[in-house]
């Protein structure tokens, strides 16, 4: 016997007799991860329905019309937001046959999903929302809808906008970034898989 | 709403979980080093199992369709764990021995041999931890092929070096013996 077969006999029998889990608590886990993601759909989807619900009782309640449109322009986006989610990045169970892939065809479909949903957030969650805010800023911006808020220099309002689309551009970066890696894991697969693929 | 199976489904993943269930196990230890997460890996792997008697057709050998599935599983749950704990992986060309400087002479010769082995495969990138592991279970070049999807060549490439870590533990453990 050779040296890599003596180390394979020690790995094959450290461990001899498992213990299986029954068929009930096997059962119990295949209804268990659809409910897990099933509630992490149902967590975006709650805080999309909150924007759009807050945007539409603001569309009607606030003090100008500035405000008001900008509130609409929000639930609107929520809307989209909703819509974009649904269609492209919302999680649901493994589709059937898809886990007796062969494993590197089975990871770079995996790998493949979390980059198209690493480069499509920005797209789902933050660029639908943008317009309705920008309104919404104008229209805090302005005191009574026509004049500048007496307490507040424009400057004040022009650098809190500078802030948040800073924030968001780094946000954005830091997205493409993260697809960028992860179609550098892909590319190194597509090196192993079987040309005749 | 829950799932009960058909008694075919069942009766063919109890007869697979027998026969595999210390290969599982052993997957679940080489992907895994946190024993109760090891477990959780081992369920989710036995579910998927389940769930898989569905839709098997003899597409491949039972042999593949289950390392396939349990390889796939373990893959998702590693790309998860790593969300969590980003950790520097190495290839087979790259890695070292794990140094051990505990008292060998306490320890049972195979029982080292399995814990150096698992300290390494856990170092070890995706592609070359699933070869090291499905060559460490008997399958031949082929079978890892039809297993991973990968060419020949390149399982050819990454057994060679499989083997010869392998007998770098087998002689560093003579030596200190």
């Amino acid at each position: 016997m050779s040296d890599p077969d003596r180390v394979k006999q020690a790995w094959q029998t450290s461990v001899r007799a498992p213990a299986l889990p029954s068929l009930a608590a096997v059962r119990a886990d295949v209804d268990g991860f659809r409910r897990k993601a099933r509630r992490e759909n149902a967590s975006v989807f709650a805080v999309q329905s909150a924007m759009i619900l807050g945007g539409l009782v603001a569309a009607f309640l606030a003090p100008t019309d500035l405000l008001r449109i900008g509130a609409a322009m929000v639930a609107v986006g929520g809307v989209v937001s909703a819509w974009q989610f649904r269609r492209r990045v919302s999680t649901g169970p493994v589709p059937e046959g898809a886990e007796a892939e062969p494993l590197l065809l089975y990871q770079r479909a995996q790998l493949a999903g979390q980059r198209d949903a690493a480069a499509n957030v920005f797209l789902c969650f933050h660029l639908p929302a943008i317009p309705g805010g920008f309104m919404v800023m104008i229209g805090l911006m302005l005191h009574d809808g026509t004049r500048p808020h007496p307490h507040l220099p424009p400057t004040a309002w022009i650098g809190v906008m500078l802030a948040q689309a800073a924030c968001l551009a780094v946000g954005w970066l830091g997205m493409r970034r993260g697809a960028r890696r992860l179609q550098k894991k892909i590319d190194a697969i597509d090196q192993l898989i079987k040309p005749e693929r | 709403m829950g799932q009960t199976g058909s008694h075919d489904q069942n009766r063919r993943y109890a007869e697979a979980a027998r026969h595999y269930g210390a290969a599982i196990e052993r997957l679940a230890r080489g992907y895994e080093a946190d024993a109760e997460l090891q477990r959780d890996l081992v369920q989710e792997i036995h579910a998927a199992l389940w769930r898989s008697y569905l839709y098997f057709e003899g597409q491949c050998s039972e042999r593949s369709w289950v390392y396939r599935i349990a390889h796939n599983v373990a893959v998702s749950h590693m790309i998860v764990r790593q969300r969590v704990k980003r950790q520097t992986l190495a290839g087979l060309d790259e890695v070292e021995l794990i140094p051990d400087g505990r008292d060998l002479e306490q320890e049972a010769g195979d029982r080292w041999i399995v814990e150096r082995l698992l300290a390494t495969i856990h170092r070890l990138a995706s592609a070359d931890r699933q070869v090291m592991l499905l060559y460490l279970e008997d399958l031949s070049a082929a079978e890892i092929g039809d297993v991973t999807g990968m060419s020949a060549g390149a399982v050819s490439v990454r057994i060679h070096r499989v083997k010869a870590l392998l007998a770098k533990l087998h002689s560093d453990k003579e030596d200190i013996a």
